[in-house]
């Protein structure tokens, strides 16, 4: 048996899409929203463990897209422009940062935000863990006065990330990067490796040279393919078995990932219709039960 | 050839009668009276605003740019709804078969506006490129296999309209306008745009335009001007220009790479028009008349020939209420009269 993981924004249902559109004009309350939101989420959390998947994090209903909320809970950040997520036809809100980001919002407590959507960033029902876009991917995605450093900025993201786990009582983090490291070294992730079990799905090829100096070692390493050196700087290794970006359902074969500890999926689940994206979890539970 | 022609995108905001029970009723004979009926009456907001370009009277028999083509062919199915952004989501279809087109896209909107209109018009149809972008690929090897199998959809469908035109246009020429919103997503598919437009208007005679909007860089789509075997461009210019009076490169930021435009364009023994966004579709202000002189203006001390410029919206007006929209219109062309009489 090889562990499974779902992560990151899952696909809304046609219930809650309407369930939003509804509370956007006016027609139920923030409450009523509250408690579709946690109705559905359960719904996603009996699929998830129908489907045998051991790892999956909060589906991130009221998230807009991989930076609200957690851009909107802090101070010396804004929000620009739409903008083109990669190559995608989907566009999030770009951060606009002003000076170093502190979180200042109360994170756990269900409120609307100047511009939506409504907190918390987590209810974490179940055995649902945290997700987090890596510091790497808000920088790539993000605007900058001229006079920041943006190792500051790395560094201040890593201390409030530190903060919400320990807001949350969670260990487990999935940190989400959808850019390519090149030659950037991600060992400023260390004081957030020391007390919490961090997967990081990671996007190309990432080598040793991105991993050096890191003193504390990643629950799992995400890779798009296998790269045993990197076990230097992870417990385990992961495979993307499934993909995000095509409804055709895969057929996933015993020999195909024998190298991987974690089957996941490339890209989180939002880029999918929702009913595609039930049945690909259903595909990789039993992958996961079949390795 | 006439100067600074005044023209639409494309789409304008349905009216309430047509668009509340839309998917309900399409193919039926109560959708073909309501859809002309409000082809009617946005052609006659069309003509009230000034415009010499009428396009098909706002797009009002599709709901959408990429669904309409999409559920017209075989080979495409439709599991659900993706994000665009926020809470907003659309149909995106996945391509599992072998694409045919299984009947016409536009043939009878362009049948109805024809006989109900004696001005020029341009028709708009969505282009290969981004029909391929927005489709989930489940089926063809490449993403170029896929684009040049709608090119060849996109060429069938435009030889029937020409055979059409044929019949309904009395004299009046064919205009084609190719949307291809997606153009410059994938700078390293370039190539594969070009190919795909080109074989989608491979042996059509007429004059063949692309619109194109909210591209990250348009310099990617000028560089390829000389390949692309269309006559002219409309493209968005004003949602990335500031809303502040004057003709000085700083007031004028989002019609600055126009310059590039024409470096490129001088290149060439045939010159393409540009038919240049004056009118943000994206807010509710109405741009002053000064305002979309300015802009104009800035255009042509750049471009110099009002024979090559051509003013439009950014893109189509759906996301607008219809009165604001025929505000918007108006504007525009009052602001374009006003020229011409410097001219």
């Amino acid at each position: 048996m090889v562990k499974t993981l779902v992560y990151g924004i899952y696909p809304r249902s046609a219930r809650l899409r309407r369930s939003y559109n509804r509370w956007e004009r006016g027609l139920i309350n923030i409450e009523e929203l509250s408690d579709i939101i946690r109705e559905e989420k359960e719904i996603y959390y009996n699929h998830m463990e129908e489907s045998g998947i051991h790892q999956y994090t909060d589906p991130l209903f009221n998230w807009y897209d991989i930076l609200r909320p957690v851009i909107l809970s802090m101070k010396n950040v804004r929000l620009g422009p739409l903008t083109r997520y990669l190559e995608t036809n989907t566009f999030y809100r770009m951060p606009e940062f002003e000076g170093i980001p502190e979180i200042v919002k109360n994170i756990g407590e269900f409120q609307e935000l100047e511009e939506n959507p409504p907190l918390p960033l987590y209810q974490l029902d179940r055995r649902s863990s945290i997700f987090l876009p890596s510091p790497y991917t808000v920088i790539k995605m993000s605007s900058f006065t001229d006079s920041i450093n943006q190792k500051d900025i790395l560094n201040a993201l890593i201390r409030e990330y530190i903060k919400i786990a320990k807001a949350y009582e969670r260990k487990e983090i999935v940190l989400f990067d959808s850019f390519p490291y090149n030659d950037n070294n991600i060992s400023y992730l260390d004081p957030l490796l020391e007390n919490n079990d961090v997967t990081l799905v990671t996007a190309g090829n990432p080598g040793e040279k991105n991993f050096k100096g890191l003193k504390n070692k990643f629950a799992t390493v995400v890779l798009g393919k296998e790269d045993k050196n990197i076990l230097k700087f992870s417990r385990n290794l992961g495979a993307k078995a499934v993909d995000s970006h095509r409804t055709k359902i895969e057929g996933i074969s015993s020999k195909d990932y024998e190298w991987a500890g974690v089957l996941t999926h490339g890209d989180y689940m939002d880029f999918l219709p929702r009913e595609i994206a039930d049945i690909k979890v259903n595909v990789l539970g039993k992958a996961g039960e079949r390795q | 050839m006439k100067k600074l022609i005044t023209q639409e995108i494309g789409s304008f905001r349905k009216p309430e009668y047509l668009a509340k029970d839309f998917h309900k009723i399409e193919g039926t004979e109560e959708f073909r009276k309501l859809a002309e009926r409000a082809t009617i009456e946005t052609l006659k907001v069309f003509d009230r605003s000034g415009l010499d370009n009428l396009g098909v009277g706002g797009e009002m028999y599709r709901w959408e740019m990429y669904e309409h083509s999409a559920e017209r062919m075989d080979g495409i199915t439709f599991y659900g709804m993706v994000r665009s952004f926020d809470n907003r989501y659309y149909r995106k279809g996945s391509v599992i078969d072998k694409l045919r087109r299984r009947v016409p896209f536009h043939l009878d909107e362009v049948d109805f506006v024809a006989k109900n209109s004696h001005k020029a018009l341009k028709i708009p149809i969505t282009g290969p490129y981004t029909m391929m972008e927005w489709s989930f690929n489940d089926y063809y090897e490449s993403r170029e296999d896929l684009a040049m199998e709608f090119a060849r959809i996109i060429n069938e469908e435009l030889k029937d309209m020409e055979k059409l035109w044929g019949k309904v246009s009395g004299g009046r020429k064919l205009e084609i306008q190719i949307d291809e919103p997606a153009t410059t997503t994938h700078p390293h598919e370039m190539d594969i745009v070009v190919d795909s437009i080109n074989k989608s208007v491979q042996g059509i005679d007429g004059e063949i335009s692309i619109h194109v909007c909210y591209s990250s860089d348009y310099r990617l789509l000028y560089d390829r001007i000389p390949d692309l075997k269309i006559d002219g461009y409309n493209l968005e210019y004003s949602n990335r220009d500031t809303l502040e009076r004057g003709v000085s490169d700083q007031k004028r930021t989002g019609f600055q790479d126009l310059k590039y435009f024409k470096q490129i364009n001088d290149s060439l023994q045939k010159k393409k028009f540009v038919g240049i966004g004056v009118t943000d579709v994206h807010i509710d202000f109405i741009e002053p008349v000064e305002l979309i002189e300015d802009r104009i203006n800035y255009t042509l001390g750049i471009l110099s020939d009002p024979e090559l410029v051509r003013i439009n919206p950014d893109c189509g007006l759906r996301t607008r209420s219809r009165e604001i929209g025929e505000e918007k219109l108006k504007n525009m062309v009052i602001a374009r009269d006003n020229i011409l009489k410097k001219l």
